[in-house]
Protein backbone atom coordinates (compact mmCIF):
# COMPACT_ATOMS: atom_id res chain seq x y z
CA UNK A 1 0.00 0.00 0.00
CA UNK A 2 1.30 3.45 -0.93
CA UNK A 3 1.25 6.45 1.46
CA UNK A 4 -1.14 8.19 -0.95
CA UNK A 5 -3.65 5.36 -0.34
CA UNK A 6 -2.84 4.93 3.35
CA UNK A 7 -3.62 8.39 4.67
CA UNK A 8 -7.25 8.76 3.49
CA UNK A 9 -8.04 5.46 5.24
CA UNK A 10 -6.45 6.27 8.60
CA UNK A 11 -7.27 9.98 8.67
CA UNK A 12 -10.72 9.81 10.33
CA UNK A 13 -9.38 7.59 13.09
CA UNK A 14 -6.24 9.67 13.56
CA UNK A 15 -8.27 12.90 13.70
CA UNK A 16 -10.59 11.38 16.33
CA UNK A 17 -7.71 10.12 18.46
CA UNK A 18 -5.81 13.41 18.17
CA UNK A 19 -8.80 15.58 19.00
CA UNK A 20 -10.31 13.38 21.70
CA UNK A 21 -7.25 11.76 23.29
CA UNK A 22 -4.00 13.57 22.50
CA UNK A 23 -5.50 17.02 22.98
CA UNK A 24 -7.29 16.15 26.27
CA UNK A 25 -4.12 14.55 27.63
CA UNK A 26 -2.08 17.67 26.82
CA UNK A 27 -4.85 19.81 28.27
CA UNK A 28 -4.76 17.74 31.47
CA UNK A 29 -1.04 18.49 31.81
CA UNK A 30 -1.81 22.20 31.25
CA UNK A 31 -4.60 22.13 33.86
CA UNK A 32 -2.33 20.45 36.40
CA UNK A 33 -0.29 23.67 36.59
CA UNK A 34 -3.37 25.85 37.09
CA UNK A 35 -6.04 26.48 39.64
CA UNK A 36 -9.47 26.35 38.16
CA UNK A 37 -12.89 26.95 39.63
CA UNK A 38 -16.01 26.79 37.46
CA UNK A 39 -16.76 30.03 35.64
CA UNK A 40 -13.34 31.65 36.11
CA UNK A 41 -10.30 31.50 33.82
CA UNK A 42 -7.52 29.11 34.98
CA UNK A 43 -4.82 30.75 37.12
CA UNK A 44 -1.18 29.59 36.81
CA UNK A 45 0.16 28.18 40.09
CA UNK A 46 3.35 26.36 39.07
CA UNK A 47 4.01 23.07 40.88
CA UNK A 48 1.59 23.81 43.73
CA UNK A 49 -1.00 21.17 42.73
CA UNK A 50 1.71 18.51 42.61
CA UNK A 51 3.04 19.60 45.99
CA UNK A 52 -0.46 19.41 47.51
CA UNK A 53 -1.09 15.98 45.99
CA UNK A 54 2.22 14.54 47.10
CA UNK A 55 1.64 15.89 50.61
CA UNK A 56 -1.85 14.39 50.80
CA UNK A 57 -2.09 11.22 52.85
CA UNK A 58 -5.17 10.19 50.85
CA UNK A 59 -3.10 10.06 47.66
CA UNK A 60 -0.55 7.64 49.13
CA UNK A 61 -3.31 5.65 50.78
CA UNK A 62 -5.18 5.26 47.47
CA UNK A 63 -1.99 4.30 45.66
CA UNK A 64 -1.28 1.77 48.40
CA UNK A 65 -4.68 0.14 48.07
CA UNK A 66 -4.47 0.08 44.26
CA UNK A 67 -1.11 -1.73 44.43
CA UNK A 68 -2.39 -4.10 47.13
CA UNK A 69 -5.41 -4.90 44.95
CA UNK A 70 -3.13 -5.64 42.00
CA UNK A 71 -0.79 -7.86 43.95
CA UNK A 72 -3.66 -10.04 45.17
CA UNK A 73 -5.98 -10.06 42.17
CA UNK A 74 -3.48 -10.73 39.37
CA UNK A 75 -1.76 -13.84 40.83
CA UNK A 76 -5.08 -15.30 42.02
CA UNK A 77 -6.75 -14.58 38.69
CA UNK A 78 -3.97 -16.33 36.77
CA UNK A 79 -3.73 -19.28 39.17
CA UNK A 80 -7.48 -19.99 39.29
CA UNK A 81 -8.00 -19.27 35.58
CA UNK A 82 -5.12 -21.57 34.66
CA UNK A 83 -6.39 -24.39 36.89
CA UNK A 84 -9.92 -24.17 35.54
CA UNK A 85 -8.70 -23.99 31.93
CA UNK A 86 -6.60 -27.15 32.41
CA UNK A 87 -9.64 -29.02 33.72
CA UNK A 88 -11.94 -27.57 31.04
CA UNK A 89 -9.48 -28.83 28.44
CA UNK A 90 -9.81 -32.40 29.76
CA UNK A 91 -13.57 -32.75 29.62
CA UNK A 92 -15.91 -33.18 26.67
CA UNK A 93 -19.52 -32.62 27.70
CA UNK A 94 -21.31 -29.47 28.97
CA UNK A 95 -18.44 -27.23 27.83
CA UNK A 96 -20.63 -24.62 26.19
CA UNK A 97 -22.87 -24.34 29.23
CA UNK A 98 -19.92 -24.02 31.61
CA UNK A 99 -18.26 -21.38 29.44
CA UNK A 100 -21.51 -19.39 29.26
CA UNK A 101 -21.63 -19.26 33.06
CA UNK A 102 -17.94 -18.41 33.34
CA UNK A 103 -18.23 -15.50 30.90
CA UNK A 104 -21.07 -13.86 32.79
CA UNK A 105 -19.09 -12.11 35.59
CA UNK A 106 -16.58 -10.84 33.07
CA UNK A 107 -18.84 -9.23 30.49
CA UNK A 108 -21.85 -8.23 32.56
CA UNK A 109 -22.10 -4.49 33.30
CA UNK A 110 -19.60 -3.95 36.16
CA UNK A 111 -22.11 -1.85 38.08
CA UNK A 112 -24.60 -4.72 37.93
CA UNK A 113 -22.04 -7.36 38.89
CA UNK A 114 -20.92 -5.20 41.79
CA UNK A 115 -24.49 -4.71 43.00
CA UNK A 116 -25.26 -8.43 42.70
CA UNK A 117 -22.16 -9.54 44.62
CA UNK A 118 -22.42 -6.59 47.00
CA UNK A 119 -25.92 -7.55 48.13
CA UNK A 120 -24.78 -11.06 49.08
CA UNK A 121 -22.25 -9.57 51.50
CA UNK A 122 -24.51 -6.91 53.08
CA UNK A 123 -25.39 -7.37 56.76
CA UNK A 124 -28.65 -9.02 55.67
CA UNK A 125 -27.12 -10.64 52.59
CA UNK A 126 -27.17 -14.34 51.75
CA UNK A 127 -23.40 -14.99 51.98
CA UNK A 128 -23.15 -13.08 55.26
CA UNK A 129 -25.97 -15.27 56.54
CA UNK A 130 -24.30 -18.48 55.29
CA UNK A 131 -21.02 -17.50 56.92
CA UNK A 132 -22.73 -16.67 60.19
CA UNK A 133 -24.28 -20.17 60.15
CA UNK A 134 -20.70 -21.49 59.94
CA UNK A 135 -19.80 -19.31 62.92
CA UNK A 136 -17.95 -16.68 60.88
CA UNK A 137 -19.31 -13.22 61.59
CA UNK A 138 -17.87 -10.51 59.34
CA UNK A 139 -19.17 -6.99 58.84
CA UNK A 140 -17.94 -6.60 55.29
CA UNK A 141 -18.79 -2.92 54.93
CA UNK A 142 -17.73 -1.47 58.28
CA UNK A 143 -14.47 -3.32 58.94
CA UNK A 144 -11.64 -1.73 56.87
CA UNK A 145 -9.75 -5.02 56.30
CA UNK A 146 -12.94 -6.88 55.36
CA UNK A 147 -13.98 -4.09 52.99
CA UNK A 148 -10.61 -4.29 51.24
CA UNK A 149 -10.95 -8.07 51.05
CA UNK A 150 -14.43 -7.68 49.57
CA UNK A 151 -13.18 -5.42 46.77
CA UNK A 152 -10.34 -7.88 46.09
CA UNK A 153 -12.75 -10.86 46.09
CA UNK A 154 -14.91 -9.07 43.56
CA UNK A 155 -11.81 -8.36 41.48
CA UNK A 156 -10.85 -12.04 41.41
CA UNK A 157 -14.40 -13.16 40.67
CA UNK A 158 -14.77 -10.78 37.74
CA UNK A 159 -11.34 -11.26 36.13
CA UNK A 160 -10.83 -15.04 36.40
CA UNK A 161 -12.92 -15.57 33.22
CA UNK A 162 -10.47 -13.51 31.17
CA UNK A 163 -7.45 -15.56 32.31
CA UNK A 164 -9.50 -18.75 31.91
CA UNK A 165 -10.51 -18.02 28.33
CA UNK A 166 -7.04 -16.88 27.29
CA UNK A 167 -5.36 -19.99 28.72
CA UNK A 168 -8.09 -22.27 27.38
CA UNK A 169 -7.76 -20.85 23.86
CA UNK A 170 -3.99 -21.29 24.02
CA UNK A 171 -4.37 -24.90 25.23
CA UNK A 172 -6.72 -25.63 22.33
CA UNK A 173 -4.16 -24.24 19.91
CA UNK A 174 -1.24 -26.07 21.54
CA UNK A 175 0.49 -28.61 19.28
CA UNK A 176 0.01 -32.16 20.57
CA UNK A 177 3.50 -33.52 19.78
CA UNK A 178 5.32 -32.28 22.92
CA UNK A 179 2.57 -33.74 25.14
CA UNK A 180 2.66 -37.06 23.30
CA UNK A 181 6.42 -37.19 23.57
CA UNK A 182 6.16 -36.56 27.32
CA UNK A 183 3.59 -39.38 27.64
CA UNK A 184 5.91 -41.76 25.80
CA UNK A 185 8.66 -40.75 28.21
CA UNK A 186 6.36 -41.77 31.07
CA UNK A 187 5.65 -38.31 32.47
CA UNK A 188 2.69 -38.08 34.87
CA UNK A 189 -0.08 -35.55 34.30
CA UNK A 190 1.41 -33.12 36.81
CA UNK A 191 4.86 -33.43 35.27
CA UNK A 192 3.45 -32.75 31.81
CA UNK A 193 1.72 -29.64 33.13
CA UNK A 194 4.81 -28.44 34.95
CA UNK A 195 7.42 -29.06 32.23
CA UNK A 196 5.47 -28.81 28.96
CA UNK A 197 2.30 -26.77 29.40
CA UNK A 198 3.48 -24.02 31.77
CA UNK A 199 6.52 -23.01 29.68
CA UNK A 200 4.31 -22.98 26.58
CA UNK A 201 1.81 -20.68 28.31
CA UNK A 202 4.35 -18.19 29.68
CA UNK A 203 3.57 -15.46 27.08
CA UNK A 204 -0.15 -15.81 27.87
CA UNK A 205 0.49 -15.36 31.60
CA UNK A 206 2.58 -12.29 30.83
CA UNK A 207 -0.15 -10.80 28.67
CA UNK A 208 -2.91 -11.49 31.21
CA UNK A 209 -0.78 -9.95 33.98
CA UNK A 210 -0.18 -6.81 31.92
CA UNK A 211 -3.88 -6.40 31.10
CA UNK A 212 -4.48 -7.02 34.80
CA UNK A 213 -2.22 -4.11 35.72
CA UNK A 214 -4.05 -1.84 33.26
CA UNK A 215 -7.47 -2.82 34.56
CA UNK A 216 -6.48 -2.71 38.24
CA UNK A 217 -5.21 0.80 37.84
CA UNK A 218 -8.57 1.79 36.30
CA UNK A 219 -10.53 0.35 39.22
CA UNK A 220 -13.39 2.73 39.87
CA UNK A 221 -16.86 1.23 39.29
CA UNK A 222 -16.61 -1.44 41.98
CA UNK A 223 -15.43 0.99 44.63
CA UNK A 224 -17.93 3.69 43.68
CA UNK A 225 -20.88 1.29 43.85
CA UNK A 226 -19.84 -1.07 46.64
CA UNK A 227 -18.04 0.88 49.35
CA UNK A 228 -17.76 4.50 48.11
CA UNK A 229 -14.13 4.32 49.20
CA UNK A 230 -15.09 3.52 52.79
CA UNK A 231 -15.07 2.78 55.59
CA UNK A 232 -13.09 6.00 56.04
CA UNK A 233 -10.77 5.93 53.03
CA UNK A 234 -9.87 2.23 53.36
CA UNK A 235 -10.93 1.22 49.83
CA UNK A 236 -10.10 4.40 47.93
CA UNK A 237 -8.26 3.66 44.68
CA UNK A 238 -6.23 6.21 42.73
CA UNK A 239 -9.11 6.67 40.28
CA UNK A 240 -11.70 7.01 43.02
CA UNK A 241 -9.52 9.59 44.77
CA UNK A 242 -9.05 11.49 41.50
CA UNK A 243 -12.80 11.46 40.98
CA UNK A 244 -13.45 12.80 44.47
CA UNK A 245 -10.96 15.65 44.15
CA UNK A 246 -12.00 16.57 40.59
CA UNK A 247 -15.76 16.21 40.59
CA UNK A 248 -16.89 16.23 44.22
CA UNK A 249 -14.55 18.93 45.47
CA UNK A 250 -14.37 20.40 41.92
CA UNK A 251 -10.62 21.00 42.10
CA UNK A 252 -9.84 20.23 38.46
CA UNK A 253 -6.25 21.46 38.73
CA UNK A 254 -5.46 19.22 41.70
CA UNK A 255 -7.31 16.35 39.98
CA UNK A 256 -5.21 16.84 36.85
CA UNK A 257 -2.01 16.62 38.84
CA UNK A 258 -3.11 13.24 40.24
CA UNK A 259 -3.97 12.10 36.70
CA UNK A 260 -0.52 13.08 35.41
CA UNK A 261 1.19 11.25 38.27
CA UNK A 262 -1.09 8.27 37.66
CA UNK A 263 -0.21 8.18 33.96
CA UNK A 264 3.50 8.18 34.81
CA UNK A 265 3.04 5.35 37.31
CA UNK A 266 1.01 3.17 34.93
CA UNK A 267 3.46 3.71 32.06
CA UNK A 268 6.28 2.66 34.38
CA UNK A 269 4.41 -0.46 35.50
CA UNK A 270 3.58 -1.38 31.92
CA UNK A 271 6.99 -0.61 30.44
CA UNK A 272 7.77 -4.33 29.82
CA UNK A 273 4.59 -4.66 27.76
CA UNK A 274 5.16 -1.39 25.91
CA UNK A 275 8.69 -2.46 25.05
CA UNK A 276 7.57 -5.88 23.84
CA UNK A 277 4.76 -4.37 21.74
CA UNK A 278 7.21 -1.87 20.26
CA UNK A 279 9.44 -4.71 19.15
CA UNK A 280 6.53 -6.87 17.97
CA UNK A 281 5.09 -4.25 15.63
CA UNK A 282 8.58 -3.43 14.43
CA UNK A 283 9.23 -7.13 13.77
CA UNK A 284 5.82 -7.84 12.26
CA UNK A 285 6.09 -5.15 9.62
CA UNK B 1 -4.88 -60.58 19.88
CA UNK B 2 -1.19 -61.07 20.17
CA UNK B 3 -0.33 -57.38 20.30
CA UNK B 4 -2.51 -56.39 23.20
CA UNK B 5 -0.72 -53.32 24.65
CA UNK B 6 -1.42 -53.72 28.36
CA UNK B 7 -2.44 -56.53 30.68
CA UNK B 8 -6.17 -56.42 31.30
CA UNK B 9 -6.16 -55.53 34.99
CA UNK B 10 -3.68 -52.69 34.55
CA UNK B 11 -5.72 -51.06 31.79
CA UNK B 12 -8.81 -51.25 33.99
CA UNK B 13 -7.14 -49.45 36.87
CA UNK B 14 -5.81 -46.78 34.52
CA UNK B 15 -9.26 -46.18 33.11
CA UNK B 16 -10.88 -46.02 36.54
CA UNK B 17 -8.19 -43.56 37.60
CA UNK B 18 -9.07 -41.53 34.54
CA UNK B 19 -12.78 -41.49 35.34
CA UNK B 20 -12.02 -40.45 38.91
CA UNK B 21 -9.95 -37.58 37.54
CA UNK B 22 -12.71 -36.53 35.14
CA UNK B 23 -15.28 -36.68 37.93
CA UNK B 24 -13.10 -34.46 40.10
CA UNK B 25 -12.60 -32.06 37.18
CA UNK B 26 -16.36 -31.73 36.71
CA UNK B 27 -16.85 -31.17 40.45
CA UNK B 28 -14.32 -28.32 40.57
CA UNK B 29 -15.62 -26.78 37.34
CA UNK B 30 -19.13 -26.93 38.74
CA UNK B 31 -18.08 -25.17 41.97
CA UNK B 32 -16.73 -22.20 40.05
CA UNK B 33 -19.76 -22.24 37.74
CA UNK B 34 -21.97 -21.94 40.82
CA UNK B 35 -19.86 -19.11 42.25
CA UNK B 36 -20.00 -17.32 38.90
CA UNK B 37 -23.76 -17.38 38.47
CA UNK B 38 -24.96 -17.41 42.11
CA UNK B 39 -25.01 -13.59 42.50
CA UNK B 40 -27.23 -13.28 39.42
CA UNK B 41 -29.55 -16.08 40.49
CA UNK B 42 -29.88 -14.47 43.90
CA UNK B 43 -30.49 -11.05 42.33
CA UNK B 44 -33.19 -12.55 40.13
CA UNK B 45 -34.87 -14.14 43.15
CA UNK B 46 -34.70 -10.81 45.01
CA UNK B 47 -36.30 -9.05 42.05
CA UNK B 48 -39.39 -11.29 42.18
CA UNK B 49 -39.80 -11.07 45.98
CA UNK B 50 -41.82 -8.54 47.90
CA UNK B 51 -39.47 -6.03 49.62
CA UNK B 52 -40.26 -7.53 53.03
CA UNK B 53 -39.16 -11.01 51.82
CA UNK B 54 -36.13 -9.60 50.03
CA UNK B 55 -34.24 -8.84 53.23
CA UNK B 56 -35.69 -11.52 55.49
CA UNK B 57 -33.13 -13.39 57.62
CA UNK B 58 -33.00 -16.37 57.35
CA UNK B 59 -33.79 -16.12 53.63
CA UNK B 60 -37.32 -16.99 52.54
CA UNK B 61 -37.49 -19.73 49.91
CA UNK B 62 -41.21 -20.27 49.97
CA UNK B 63 -42.49 -17.00 48.56
CA UNK B 64 -45.08 -16.07 45.97
CA UNK B 65 -43.25 -14.55 43.01
CA UNK B 66 -44.38 -11.09 42.02
CA UNK B 67 -43.50 -8.75 39.17
CA UNK B 68 -44.29 -5.72 41.35
CA UNK B 69 -40.67 -4.53 41.36
CA UNK B 70 -40.46 -4.62 37.56
CA UNK B 71 -43.74 -2.75 37.27
CA UNK B 72 -42.56 -0.12 39.71
CA UNK B 73 -39.17 0.18 37.97
CA UNK B 74 -40.43 0.52 34.41
CA UNK B 75 -43.67 2.41 35.02
CA UNK B 76 -43.37 4.52 38.17
CA UNK B 77 -39.62 5.15 38.07
CA UNK B 78 -39.61 5.60 34.27
CA UNK B 79 -36.62 3.33 33.71
CA UNK B 80 -37.39 3.23 29.96
CA UNK B 81 -35.88 6.73 29.65
CA UNK B 82 -32.51 5.33 30.72
CA UNK B 83 -32.92 2.40 28.34
CA UNK B 84 -33.47 4.86 25.48
CA UNK B 85 -30.37 6.82 26.54
CA UNK B 86 -28.32 3.62 26.75
CA UNK B 87 -29.55 2.58 23.29
CA UNK B 88 -28.75 5.95 21.69
CA UNK B 89 -25.29 6.06 23.26
CA UNK B 90 -24.42 2.43 22.44
CA UNK B 91 -25.63 2.49 18.84
CA UNK B 92 -24.00 5.88 18.18
CA UNK B 93 -20.69 4.69 19.61
CA UNK B 94 -20.64 1.40 17.70
CA UNK B 95 -21.57 3.04 14.38
CA UNK B 96 -18.87 5.70 14.55
CA UNK B 97 -16.08 3.66 16.07
CA UNK B 98 -16.53 0.66 13.79
CA UNK B 99 -16.78 2.66 10.56
CA UNK B 100 -13.67 4.74 11.18
CA UNK B 101 -11.98 1.76 12.87
CA UNK B 102 -12.47 -0.51 9.84
CA UNK B 103 -10.87 2.01 7.50
CA UNK B 104 -7.90 2.51 9.80
CA UNK B 105 -7.56 -1.16 10.77
CA UNK B 106 -7.50 -2.20 7.13
CA UNK B 107 -4.91 0.37 6.10
CA UNK B 108 -2.73 -0.41 9.13
CA UNK B 109 -2.74 -4.11 8.24
CA UNK B 110 -1.52 -3.33 4.71
CA UNK B 111 0.80 -0.33 5.02
CA UNK B 112 4.47 -0.94 5.88
CA UNK B 113 5.56 2.70 6.36
CA UNK B 114 6.95 4.14 9.57
CA UNK B 115 3.92 6.34 10.26
CA UNK B 116 1.74 3.22 10.46
CA UNK B 117 4.04 1.92 13.17
CA UNK B 118 3.77 5.09 15.21
CA UNK B 119 -0.01 5.27 14.92
CA UNK B 120 -0.28 1.70 16.20
CA UNK B 121 2.17 2.27 19.02
CA UNK B 122 0.51 5.53 20.10
CA UNK B 123 -2.88 3.80 20.05
CA UNK B 124 -1.46 1.05 22.24
CA UNK B 125 -0.17 3.54 24.80
CA UNK B 126 -3.58 5.27 24.85
CA UNK B 127 -5.27 1.92 25.31
CA UNK B 128 -3.17 1.43 28.45
CA UNK B 129 -4.12 4.74 30.05
CA UNK B 130 -7.05 5.10 32.44
CA UNK B 131 -10.18 6.94 31.25
CA UNK B 132 -9.50 9.65 33.79
CA UNK B 133 -6.48 10.74 31.69
CA UNK B 134 -8.87 12.18 29.09
CA UNK B 135 -12.00 12.85 31.09
CA UNK B 136 -11.18 16.06 32.98
CA UNK B 137 -10.82 18.20 29.83
CA UNK B 138 -14.07 16.69 28.49
CA UNK B 139 -15.80 17.91 31.63
CA UNK B 140 -14.10 21.31 31.44
CA UNK B 141 -14.98 21.87 27.78
CA UNK B 142 -18.52 20.58 28.31
CA UNK B 143 -19.02 23.28 30.93
CA UNK B 144 -17.67 25.99 28.61
CA UNK B 145 -19.65 24.92 25.55
CA UNK B 146 -22.79 23.94 27.49
CA UNK B 147 -22.73 20.44 25.99
CA UNK B 148 -22.74 18.74 29.41
CA UNK B 149 -25.48 16.09 29.72
CA UNK B 150 -25.89 15.52 25.96
CA UNK B 151 -25.77 12.16 24.17
CA UNK B 152 -23.30 13.47 21.60
CA UNK B 153 -20.70 14.33 24.25
CA UNK B 154 -20.89 10.87 25.83
CA UNK B 155 -20.71 9.22 22.39
CA UNK B 156 -17.61 11.23 21.44
CA UNK B 157 -15.87 10.31 24.69
CA UNK B 158 -16.73 6.63 24.24
CA UNK B 159 -15.61 6.60 20.58
CA UNK B 160 -12.27 8.01 21.70
CA UNK B 161 -11.83 5.46 24.51
CA UNK B 162 -12.88 2.70 22.09
CA UNK B 163 -10.76 3.61 19.11
CA UNK B 164 -7.33 2.20 20.08
CA UNK B 165 -8.79 -1.19 21.05
CA UNK B 166 -10.99 -1.27 17.93
CA UNK B 167 -8.24 -0.55 15.43
CA UNK B 168 -5.93 -3.10 17.06
CA UNK B 169 -8.55 -5.82 16.97
CA UNK B 170 -9.71 -5.04 13.42
CA UNK B 171 -6.14 -4.79 12.18
CA UNK B 172 -5.41 -8.28 13.48
CA UNK B 173 -8.49 -9.64 11.67
CA UNK B 174 -7.68 -7.82 8.40
CA UNK B 175 -4.13 -9.17 8.56
CA UNK B 176 -5.56 -12.72 8.26
CA UNK B 177 -7.02 -11.90 4.82
CA UNK B 178 -4.45 -12.43 2.05
CA UNK B 179 -3.47 -9.30 0.14
CA UNK B 180 -3.71 -11.17 -3.16
CA UNK B 181 -7.50 -10.83 -2.94
CA UNK B 182 -7.69 -7.07 -3.27
CA UNK B 183 -4.66 -7.05 -5.57
CA UNK B 184 -6.48 -9.16 -8.13
CA UNK B 185 -9.54 -6.92 -7.75
CA UNK B 186 -7.36 -3.91 -8.40
CA UNK B 187 -5.85 -5.55 -11.48
CA UNK B 188 -9.45 -6.00 -12.66
CA UNK B 189 -9.89 -2.22 -12.43
CA UNK B 190 -11.09 -1.50 -8.89
CA UNK B 191 -9.48 1.37 -7.06
CA UNK B 192 -8.23 0.77 -3.52
CA UNK B 193 -11.45 1.83 -1.82
CA UNK B 194 -13.63 -0.25 -4.16
CA UNK B 195 -11.42 -3.28 -3.55
CA UNK B 196 -11.77 -2.70 0.20
CA UNK B 197 -15.52 -2.14 0.09
CA UNK B 198 -16.60 -4.85 -2.37
CA UNK B 199 -13.99 -7.56 -1.76
CA UNK B 200 -12.52 -7.26 1.73
CA UNK B 201 -15.43 -6.01 3.86
CA UNK B 202 -17.78 -8.89 2.93
CA UNK B 203 -15.07 -11.44 3.88
CA UNK B 204 -14.45 -9.52 7.08
CA UNK B 205 -18.10 -9.69 8.22
CA UNK B 206 -17.44 -12.08 11.16
CA UNK B 207 -14.52 -9.94 12.32
CA UNK B 208 -16.62 -6.79 12.08
CA UNK B 209 -19.37 -8.47 14.10
CA UNK B 210 -16.80 -9.41 16.76
CA UNK B 211 -15.40 -5.90 16.98
CA UNK B 212 -18.93 -4.46 17.08
CA UNK B 213 -19.88 -6.68 20.02
CA UNK B 214 -16.87 -5.50 22.00
CA UNK B 215 -17.57 -1.90 21.10
CA UNK B 216 -21.19 -2.36 22.10
CA UNK B 217 -20.31 -3.97 25.43
CA UNK B 218 -17.87 -1.19 26.23
CA UNK B 219 -20.42 1.52 25.53
CA UNK B 220 -23.32 -0.29 27.17
CA UNK B 221 -21.37 -1.17 30.33
CA UNK B 222 -19.59 2.14 30.79
CA UNK B 223 -20.10 3.87 34.12
CA UNK B 224 -17.42 6.49 34.81
CA UNK B 225 -17.75 8.51 31.58
CA UNK B 226 -21.54 9.04 31.73
CA UNK B 227 -21.31 9.53 35.50
CA UNK B 228 -19.09 12.55 34.90
CA UNK B 229 -20.60 13.82 31.66
CA UNK B 230 -24.35 13.45 32.28
CA UNK B 231 -26.76 14.78 34.88
CA UNK B 232 -30.40 13.95 34.11
CA UNK B 233 -31.14 14.08 30.37
CA UNK B 234 -28.60 11.68 28.88
CA UNK B 235 -28.13 9.31 31.83
CA UNK B 236 -27.75 5.66 30.73
CA UNK B 237 -28.91 2.64 32.78
CA UNK B 238 -25.72 1.80 34.76
CA UNK B 239 -25.53 5.33 36.18
CA UNK B 240 -29.25 5.40 36.91
CA UNK B 241 -29.25 2.11 38.80
CA UNK B 242 -26.20 3.07 40.87
CA UNK B 243 -28.24 5.98 42.22
CA UNK B 244 -31.17 3.85 43.34
CA UNK B 245 -29.50 3.19 46.66
CA UNK B 246 -27.97 -0.24 47.08
CA UNK B 247 -27.61 0.29 50.83
CA UNK B 248 -31.25 1.02 51.53
CA UNK B 249 -32.88 -2.39 51.82
CA UNK B 250 -36.32 -1.04 50.95
CA UNK B 251 -35.07 -0.54 47.40
CA UNK B 252 -33.43 -3.96 47.03
CA UNK B 253 -36.25 -5.42 44.96
CA UNK B 254 -36.41 -2.48 42.56
CA UNK B 255 -32.63 -2.25 42.18
CA UNK B 256 -32.51 -6.00 41.63
CA UNK B 257 -35.18 -5.72 38.94
CA UNK B 258 -33.05 -3.02 37.30
CA UNK B 259 -29.91 -5.16 37.53
CA UNK B 260 -31.68 -8.10 35.89
CA UNK B 261 -33.13 -5.86 33.18
CA UNK B 262 -29.70 -4.46 32.31
CA UNK B 263 -28.14 -7.95 32.21
CA UNK B 264 -30.69 -9.50 29.85
CA UNK B 265 -29.17 -8.27 26.55
CA UNK B 266 -25.75 -9.40 27.79
CA UNK B 267 -27.01 -12.87 28.61
CA UNK B 268 -28.45 -13.05 25.08
CA UNK B 269 -25.07 -12.06 23.63
CA UNK B 270 -23.33 -14.79 25.65
CA UNK B 271 -25.84 -17.41 24.56
CA UNK B 272 -26.10 -16.59 20.88
CA UNK B 273 -22.86 -14.83 19.93
CA UNK B 274 -20.45 -16.80 22.12
CA UNK B 275 -18.02 -17.77 19.37
CA UNK B 276 -17.58 -14.12 18.34
CA UNK B 277 -16.94 -13.19 21.95
CA UNK B 278 -14.27 -15.83 22.41
CA UNK B 279 -12.65 -14.97 19.09
CA UNK B 280 -12.44 -11.33 20.13
CA UNK B 281 -11.22 -12.07 23.64
CA UNK B 282 -8.30 -14.09 22.40
CA UNK B 283 -7.55 -12.03 19.29
CA UNK B 284 -4.97 -9.83 20.94
CA UNK B 285 -2.85 -12.31 22.80
CA UNK B 286 -2.46 -15.50 20.84
CA UNK B 287 -0.61 -13.66 18.13
CA UNK B 288 1.48 -11.82 20.69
Amino acid sequence: MKPREFWPFVLPSVVVMSALMVFPLVFTIYLSFHNYTLGEPPRFVGWMNYARTLADERFWNSLGFTLTYMSFVIPLQILIGFGLALLLNEIVRFKRLLISGYLLPFIVTPVVGTLAVGWLFRDRGFYTYLLSQLGVNVQWYSDPIAAKALIILYGVWSTVPFALMMVYAALQAMPSEPIEAAIVDGATWLQRVRYVVVPYLRPIFFFVAMIGIMDSFRLFDTVAVMTKGGPGAATETVMYYTYGISFTELLLGRGSSIVVLGVLIILLLLSPLLYRTYKDILGGR
Amino acid sequence: MAVRPLPKNQSLSASSQRSLFIGLAYAILLVWFTLAIAPFVWTFLTSIKRPVDAFAIPPVWNFTPTLMAYQQLWLQEGFYRYLINSAIISIGTVTISISIGCLAGYALSRYRGVSGFWILFAAFVFRALPRMAFLLPFFYIAQLTRTHDTHLLVILALVAINQPFTIWMLRSFFAEIPESLEESAMIDGCNRFQAFWYVIVPIMAPGIVTASIFSLLLAYNEFLIPLVLTATQATPMPVAISQFGAEDIRYWSISAAGAISISLPIVLIILFLQRYLIRGLTAGAVKG
